[in-house]
């Protein structure tokens, strides 16, 4: 007997920051190859941001 | 990208926009280009900032892409879970959103939504619509295009003559109570509507209370495509019993169709 595979369920509210907390410092190229400091960048505005898995697959 | 759509926006209403991945800045470049993206695509290469952040996928890559019947690749080892932080402006994380099926991705709408707090959308103009005995349905979708594993939301407003009522569930015996359904295809997974809170209602001389729900109803069901089905009809069938305070006419189906195209599941 095959098992069929299960896609797990994954408990996301340990994943990355938590509700609550300050988003932690970024500092990271972006595709233009500029440094960027999430949060001098973000000043006083709210932000979104979005982690994907790659912009290649 | 999706985000691009909901960029400028989000931009107007100032939130800024970061998105984030392991990818390097050559091929960010890329596909900044092509998708002509004007936010900040952030480069983690080596994925220090993903692993410290806690968004590392080690845990569970492997079994995600078994699920799919996908063999995980070395290069992809480092990836982060995708997800979505709404930062206030402290800096502080108000919401995040994941979806246990990495292939799930938001709309356009969906991100401004998360970003601007505004919850239900307005219906439409072009909003498909139907009407009998006094009632009135209109569905309508964020978009009239869906991708596969996209989350597609059919919004639907019912409105009711004045002075009448349908049921909500429990139903007294013998009524039927409010319920929206759509019709299965295969390719398509249908979610589970949120009713709104029914109205409790009571008519003089009787000592049953009902639940019931006048005037306004509004609902959202959550679609997902697994495949690109092409122009696709959506069929909503609304059945109702509406009560007038005198009168309960024989329970009905109200049907509603919109129609969606598909695209093909963007895979870069």
């Amino acid at each position: 007997m095959t098992l069929s595979p299960q896609l797990p369920s994954v408990d996301f509210s340990r994943i990355g920051p938590a509700v609550g907390a300050r988003f932690p410092d970024v500092r990271l190229p972006d595709q233009t190859g500029r440094l960027v400091d999430l949060h001098t960048e973000r000043g006083a505005r709210r932000a979104l941001v979005v982690v994907y898995r790659s912009a290649r697959w | 990208m999706e985000l691009q759509d909901a960029w400028q926006a989000l931009e107007k209403r100032s939130v800024a926009v970061f998105a984030l991945s392991y990818d390097s800045v050559e091929v960010l470049a890329a596909f900044a280009e092509r998708r002509g993206i004007t936010y900040p695509l952030l480069s983690d290469e080596g994925s220090h900032t993903i692993r410290a952040a806690g968004l590392l996928n080690e845990e569970h890559l492997v079994e995600q892409h078994a699920f799919y019947g996908i063999q995980t690749r070395d290069e992809q080892r480092g990836v982060a879970y995708p997800g979505t932080f709404v930062l206030d402006e402290a800096g502080v994380v108000t919401a995040k959103y994941f979806e246990q099926s990495y292939r799930v991705r938001p709309t356009a709408r969906i991100f401004e939504e998360f970003a601007t707090g505004v919850a239900r959308p307005d219906p439409s103009p072009d909003a498909a619509q139907a009407s009998r005995q006094g009632l009135e349905v209109r569905a309508w979708t964020d978009a009239p295009t869906y991708r596969p594993y996209q989350q597609v939301r059919l919004h639907v407003e019912m409105r009711l003559a004045p002075e009448t009522h349908v049921f909500a569930s429990p139903v007294p015996d013998g009524y039927t109570a409010l319920s929206f359904e759509v019709d299965p295809l295969d390719g398509l997974t249908i979610g589970t509507p949120e009713l709104p809170t029914p109205q409790p209602f009571s008519i003089a001389g009787l000592q049953d209370r009902f639940m019931v729900y006048e005037d306004t109803v509004r609902t959202t069901i959550p679609l997902l495509f697994t495949s690109n089905l092409g122009s696709t009809g959506i069929t909503l069938r609304v059945h109702a019993q509406i009560c007038t305070p005198l009168v309960c006419f024989p329970p009905n189906a109200t049907r509603v169709d919109v129609t969606l195209n598909g695209l093909d599941l963007i895979r870069d």
